[in-house]
């Protein structure tokens, strides 16, 4: 008894005071209605304690004035091409994780996070058809993944240069129906040996004659991987890379016949499939906004309205700032001007609201993390960026950006 | 006959020369760029030029009324220093090196879908320019995006040279094959007191360091009329750039520029160094240039020097500034309305008016 007493002593004061931050008097963007003026918001040990207008303040709070200032959730790039060395393609292969090939080393993320950006989704560049596995990774200094399988990139009909589109999707389309059919047969052959495998276990117990041992099927990783997608209850994500409203078109085919949970990439001419995608309750990432040089007749329909036209058909848009090499693009730097790349969508037809949206919440909802990131609300994790004005105003810096609840960048510091 | 022409009288009595057109634009916070900055003010348009500007005063009872929502901001129409809209890759005789008489102007086709995208940008004055691919690429000339056919679109033929002092121009199949050789012939062609070269501004693709010394080389010995165009390096000789008084033709920039690169055009204004933007159209399309300019300002350029680097300064150095690049009074009615502060992203374009024409308005439809 008296050993669980001390035990108990012990482990009181071994617990840690929760770490406490209150952010007082900023316009909060919660991204779940109507701003918030003069609010309270309380973050306690990384997580989002409390969002509100009056709420007391605990005295041993560390508090953060910001009067004047506008909170909004860190920004989520759902394309990201942070950490991808210079020069850097595929081909990968399903079961290839873009983890395994970045440069966690390179500094481009520290501009990222200044800008307000706490969370990236990085998928392998396109070449080829079936490009491997993305991750969703957090800016802190850790560099944490959130999600080391975040999703499968598939690209369809994609010309990866200057030659026609028409011969790349003829092949891609039936290629990728092939890869599917031979995943499904490979999980069918790995269902009945598992089945196969608890008959004989079974028979193997009651010491029957017939009991013969199944023989284990060959472990095929990329089909694995594709099977994963396949399988609903494992659910993996699959994101297709589609330009062009008939790739696109496939795409939605292609989700359709094997009940795939699909994200479409880039989707640059969305506009005459726009209520097509809405109908399949397909969510797009859309980008790049800005058109650099986009020589590649993947983008010769190339509009920065692409955004508006598929919210206002009904679709969930995240707006990604891609950096695509074949843009103009090169390189990581694309991130740090993704809060700008949502503001020029708006120019073409999006609210603000929804602009925020598209980096936010609605990126959060692709990458499947909405329940934890993308807004302002009670137990979500304390990822935000403090604003000097309002979001998207010319004036407007960030003065603070915060990830888990810890101050990772101060304006004026660097 | 005589009725023929009675009524022949009565429709030349009906021309604009006649009895002025006149267009009120009313509200809307007016920023002529060229002095303060008007809430709730007014324009008045007569044939085409701005008539009058400013607080509300009395209009003439026959002026045709539009009315700006509140909120919206009236700027002049945006003018890019260096592009090659609308012919793209059609800029440059490849195998001379010198074509001094070639026109860029000449290759522009007014039907190009980049033209008509162009029309809602913002812009509404575009020097065109010979490419970067000849020493002495031949004339920069004038178009203003009036959505009309070339003919009624041209402003003027020439308003300068195009040289370059750029990788591009050096080639193996001809002279010059190094940036000496290039420099040698620049020389021997600009040594002639007779030279056509100096008779009009020259504008000279430097954007490496190198480049850009060359260029300010050849200015010093010459005393040319010069404008650096792109000047993308130009970041550690501003004080030689100040001191030579060269303005510069700047970007275009986009989101894989370097800090130092975003941060440039901003230290060239503060400097004193006359700025202006440039899309290199097709490289960025039009409605770039103010992406451009706002990407300047978020990194540390001031407002009004980027207003001024899409207006009056661009119109300066292509030598239109008396007719546009701003809101004044005798100026040609080139203006667009903003739903807000241009230089935040998320202000699109209302209407464009060039020479007091509506040429666009933005449709309910994205």
């Amino acid at each position: 008894m008296r050993v669980l007493a001390l035990l108990v002593a012990v482990l009181l004061q071994v617990q840690p005071q929760p770490k406490i931050t209150v952010i007082r008097g900023a316009k909060v963007y919660t991204g779940t209605g109507a701003p918030l003026e003069n609010a309270i918001v309380i973050l306690s040990n990384g997580r989002i304690e409390a969002v509100g207008k009056d709420l007391p303040v605990p005295p041993e709070a560390k508090l953060i004035e910001a009067a004047g200032k506008t909170l909004i959730p860190g920004l989520i790039d759902a394309a990201s091409r942070l950490f991808i060395g210079p020069g850097e393609r595929g081909p990968g292969s399903a079961e290839q994780n873009v983890l395994d090939g970045l440069d966690l080393y390179q500094r481009d993320y520290l501009e990222a996070v200044e800008q307000g950006v706490t969370t990236v989704y990085v998928g392998p560049l396109s070449a080829g058809i079936v490009n491997g596995l993305g991750a969703a990774i957090r800016l802190d200094d850790a560099h944490t993944v959130l999600l080391k399988d975040a999703a499968l990139k598939l690209t369809l009909g994609a010309s990866g240069g200057d030659t026609s589109t028409a011969l790349q999707r003829y092949e891609s389309y039936p290629q990728l129906k092939q890869s599917f059919e031979a995943a499904r047969l490979y999980a069918e052959t790995w269902d009945k040996y598992r089945r196969d495998l608890t008959e004989f276990e079974q028979k193997k117990k009651e010491k029957k004659e017939d009991a013969k041992e199944p023989a284990k099927p060959k472990v095929e990783p990329r089909s694995d991987v594709l099977a994963r997608a396949l399988d609903p209850k494992r659910n993996l994500i699959v994101r297709i890379e589609a330009h062009s409203a008939d790739a696109i078109s496939l795409a939605l085919r292609l989700a359709e016949e094997f009940k795939l949970r699909l994200v479409l990439e880039h989707a640059t001419e969305a506009g005459p499939v726009a209520a097509a995608i809405a109908k399949a309750k397909v969510p797009v990432v859309v980008g790049p906004v800005f058109r650099t040089g986009l020589y590649s007749v993947d983008y010769l329909n190339h509009s920065a309205a692409t955004a508006a036209v598929l919210v206002k058909a009904g679709v969930v848009v995240a707006i990604g700032s891609f950096g695509d090499e074949r843009a103009g693009q090169s390189g990581p730097g694309a991130t740090r001007f993704l809060a700008d790349a949502a503001a020029f969508a708006a120019s073409k037809g999006l609210t603000r609201e929804q602009a925020l949206a598209a980096i936010t919440l609605a990126p959060a909802r692709i990458l499947g993390i909405d329940k934890t990131h993308g807004s302002i609300e009670k137990g979500k994790i304390a990822d935000l960026a403090l604003l000097s004005g309002e979001p998207f105003d010319s004036s407007t810096r960030v003065e603070r950006t915060l990830i888990n609840g810890e101050t990772v960048y101060t304006r004026g510091d660097r | 006959m005589r009725i023929a022409i009675v009524a022949l009288v009565l429709a030349l009595a009906q021309t604009p020369s006649a009895k002025p057109e006149r267009l009120l634009l009313k509200g809307g916070r007016l920023v002529p760029v060229s002095g303060a900055e008007i809430e709730d003010g007014m324009i008045l348009i007569e044939d085409g030029v701005i008539r009058k500007i400013g607080a509300p005063f009395e209009v003439p009872a026959d002026a045709k009324v539009i009315e700006i929502p509140k909120g919206s901001w009236i700027l002049p129409g945006f003018i890019d220093a260096h592009s090659h809209l609308g012919s793209a890759f059609d800029v440059e005789e490849s195998t001379e090196s010198l074509t001094p008489e070639a026109r860029a102007v000449e290759a522009f086709s007014s039907r190009h879908p980049d033209v008509a995208a162009a029309l809602g940008s913002g812009v509404t004055t575009v020097g065109l320019a010979p490419g970067n691919g000849n020493l002495i690429g031949g004339r920069v000339g004038i178009v203003k995006l009036n959505g009309a056919r070339y003919d009624r679109a041209l402003v003027r033929v020439s308003a300068g040279f195009k040289a370059s002092l750029g990788i591009e121009a050096l080639r193996t199949d001809r002279e010059p094959t190094s940036r000496t050789g290039a420099v040698s012939m620049l020389r021997e062609r600009l040594g002639d007191p007779k030279s056509e070269l100096r008779s009009q501004p020259m504008f000279v693709h430097a954007s490496m360091p190198g480049e850009i010394e060359s260029a300010l080389d050849l200015q010093a010995a010459f005393k040319l009329n010069m404008v650096l165009v792109h000047a993308r390096e130009a970041g550690d000789q501003i004080e030689r750039i100040r001191a030579s008084k060269v303005p510069v033709a700047f970007g275009p920039l986009t989101v894989s520029d370097r800090k130092e690169t975003l941060a440039t055009p901003g230290r060239l204004a503060r400097a004193g160094i006359r700025v202006a933007f440039i899309s290199d159209a097709p490289a960025t399309p039009e409605e770039h240039l103010r992406v451009t300019a706002a990407f300047a300002v978020k990194y540390g350029m001031d407002r009004g020097a980027a207003l001024r680097a899409l207006t009056i300064i661009p119109a300066e150095l292509l030598g239109a500034s008396q007719a546009c690049g701003s809101l004044d009074e005798g100026k040609a009615a080139d203006i667009v309305v903003w739903s807000g502060d241009p230089l935040s992203l998320s202000s699109g374009v209302e209407l464009v008016l060039v020479d007091g024409r509506v040429t666009w308005r933005r449709s309910e439809k994205p």
